[in-house]
């Protein structure tokens, strides 16, 4: 297995879960296909906790469900596996998807000027801040002109940072 | 524009391209590349002209079977995917539907901007 795609999995594992999110993928990655209920056993942690976390990991394609029928009990349960070529796809979407928000972000700060509660309140463009006489809609204070040259700055920054 | 062979060009282009991916590093010559696919050198090379514009492929001049042909080869962008794993929008609620002409927008995230603040400061 290619180990970059292994570190991308925990990673990512880690940052959607955290700890316990680690904990099952290290699971599911050592022993294939569990079901839920061997999962939680296996690790210690409650049945609804990891189905929860599993769900989570489903939603973003790192893990794949498959439902079996018990042929005594009748009831359904469910064997999750890894898919670990799914890791990175996901994630370059992501990355993309996270890319056009910086650059319309980018775009919306760099034709707008900002008005902002020293309080910290809120921060509207200008068309809004002469809606609201130049007042904080919600503490009253008056707004200050802010000069969002550091935040265009910040921006441009990360979106370099991502390949942009 | 319906191409000779009743295809649509995005259709070829999309085949092309995924069979150019395929190649690798060694790349594909043109003139195998065409034949693959079953369109005319003309439209062929018109397609590799597009996709190298798109920047998609790249396109090296080569000498084969007594004549000049091109070999082509991917692009292949490693992007960095490392920095987007503590994004605040991969565990949002809101990642779905995030959008900037609907309420949930990027324009008034704070987390993705408190985010964009942050690394700034630490870097």
């Amino acid at each position: 297995m290619s180990s970059r795609r292994m570190n991308l999995l925990y990673r990512l594992a880690e940052a959607l879960a955290g700890g316990e999110g680690l904990k099952i993928i290290e699971c599911l990655v050592r022993n294939g296909d569990m079901r839920d209920d061997e999962l939680a056993l296996e690790l210690g942690l409650k049945p609804n906790v990891v189905r929860k976390i599993l769900y989570r990991f489903a939603e973003n394609s790192i893990v794949t469900v498959q439902r079996f029928r018990d042929e005594k009990t009748g009831w359904f349960y469910f064997k999750w596996r890894v898919q670990l070529d799914q890791v990175e796809l996901y994630l370059e979407n992501q990355r993309q998807r996270i890319l056009n928000r910086l650059m319309e972000r980018l775009r919306y700060e760099e034709t707008h000027e900002f008005y902002s509660c020293p309080k910290g309140c809120e921060r509207v463009p200008f068309e809004r801040a002469v809606e609201q006489s130049f007042m904080c809609s919600r503490c009253g204070a008056p707004l200050q002109y802010e000069d969002n040259a550091y935040v265009i700055e910040a921006l441009k920054s990360k979106i370099k940072e991502l390949g942009g | 524009m319906p191409s000779s062979s009743g295809r649509k060009r995005g259709e070829i282009e999309r085949l092309a391209l995924q069979l150019v991916n395929e190649a690798g590093d060694k790349g594909i010559l043109q003139s195998e590349l065409w034949k693959l696919i079953g369109v005319t050198s003309r439209e062929g090379s018109r397609i590799a002209i597009r996709l190298e514009k798109k920047n998609l492929i790249r396109r090296e001049r080569e000498y084969s079977s007594k004549r000049w042909t091109y070999r082509l080869y991917p692009v292949r962008k490693n992007h960095p995917l490392l920095p987007i794993l503590d994004s605040p929008c991969l565990v949002c609620e809101d990642n779905s539907r995030c959008n900037i002409q609907d309420v949930v927008s990027p324009l008034n995230c704070r987390k993705l901007m408190e985010w964009v603040l942050k690394t700034q400061k630490s870097s």
